[in-house]
């Protein structure tokens, strides 16, 4: 089991898969900052003062945490941060799903006709959290920026 | 430990800086700190406006114009919020379109109503409260994809019609 769990190619896989989920995410928030800003708020858990400067933010965080994780620079950096936010949107779906409050998720589109519930939302969180746990303690630099720099 | 903080600063650091210029160059840059309304006014129509609703969007109804239409049973109340919302309790006689849950639900329900609706037909959307916005996108998508052409929003939902003790009942259609 811990053979495949840190199996090289596995990580390779898992880096790319949640590199290119993050980025693609990330491009509709920061071109639309305005409506992810409001799908912010829709999700009544941030006070009204945080609700922009997530907007402003997160988006890009999401962006150079992916790509940092393709490209293999500060993997375990880039790892950590989505790891965190995954963590954050599992909370805050969660949250959302026991309040029964309908929302637009604003996870990947911003278009008004994004569809999943949230338990469906909830769980494809929950398998991208279990790629990122596994880059983050079985990952090896295989094919990594990061690794041919401190050789 | 050290070296993993050292790259997660480094990565926060030039996300900063991407997001302040990407705030201060797009054309859909926001205030710095929000000024969004506090949800517990949301039960009041005075201080609540519908903050995606565009000048072209379907009309807004008030709890006194939507009771009134209630009145005409020609007038289809279609409730857009998720199944267990809706069996937990709905406007008496509102079919349920649920806009936000999976495709083929969304379909099954839709294939339900169609037979009872005509491009002309009057139909009044609404969702939980004016806290959510699936009435408004439900209604834009009636208009603008099927093509009905009196579509209006009663923006206030289900918590003011409920409040206000007007007709519901509860369970499935």
């Amino acid at each position: 089991m811990k053979e495949l769990l840190s199996n090289k190619y596995l990580t390779l896989l898992f880096r790319m898969i949640l590199g290119v989920v993050f980025c693609y995410a990330a491009i509709d928030k920061i071109v639309h900052i305005d409506l992810f800003a409001r799908a912010i708020y829709y999700y009544h858990i941030l006070p009204g003062s945080l609700v922009n400067i997530l907007a402003i933010f997160m988006p890009m965080v999401e962006m150079f945490a992916g790509i940092c994780l393709i490209i293999g620079v500060w993997p375990r950096g880039a790892v950590t941060l989505i790891n965190a936010m995954l963590v954050m949107f599992l909370i805050a779906l969660t949250v959302v799903y026991a309040r029964g409050v309908d929302i637009n998720c604003g996870c990947f589109s911003l278009s008004s006709r994004a569809k999943g519930s949230a338990v469906t939302l909830i769980w494809r969180d929950i398998l991208l959290l279990l790629m990122g746990l596994q880059i983050f303690f079985f990952g090896k630099d295989f094919l990594s920026i990061h690794k041919l720099q401190t050789k | 430990m050290k070296k993993l903080l050292k790259e997660i600063v480094i990565i926060l650091a030039i996300s900063l800086v991407a997001g302040i210029l990407n705030n201060t160059f797009s054309h859909n840059s926001v205030e710095w700190i929000g000024s969004w309304p506090s949800f517990a006014d949301s039960e009041n129509d005075s201080t609540w406006d519908c903050l995606s609703c565009e000048p072209t969007d379907p009309p807004l109804l008030s709890l006194a114009e939507a009771s009134a239409l209630y009145q005409n049973p020609e007038i289809i109340f279609i409730d857009a919020r998720y199944p267990d919302e809706y069996e937990a309790g709905h406007i008496k006689g509102a079919y349920l379109l649920s806009f936000d849950a999976e495709e083929e639900v969304f379909d099954s329900q839709w294939a339900a109503i169609k037979p009872l609706v005509d491009s002309s037909s009057q139909i009044v959307t609404y969702c939980s409260g004016a806290d959510c916005e699936s009435s408004l996108f439900l209604a834009r998508y009636l208009r603008d994809d099927l093509g009905f052409k009196n579509v209006r929003i009663f923006f206030g939902g289900w918590r003011r019609w409920s409040k206000a003790g007007l007709p519901i009942e509860k369970g499935e259609e």
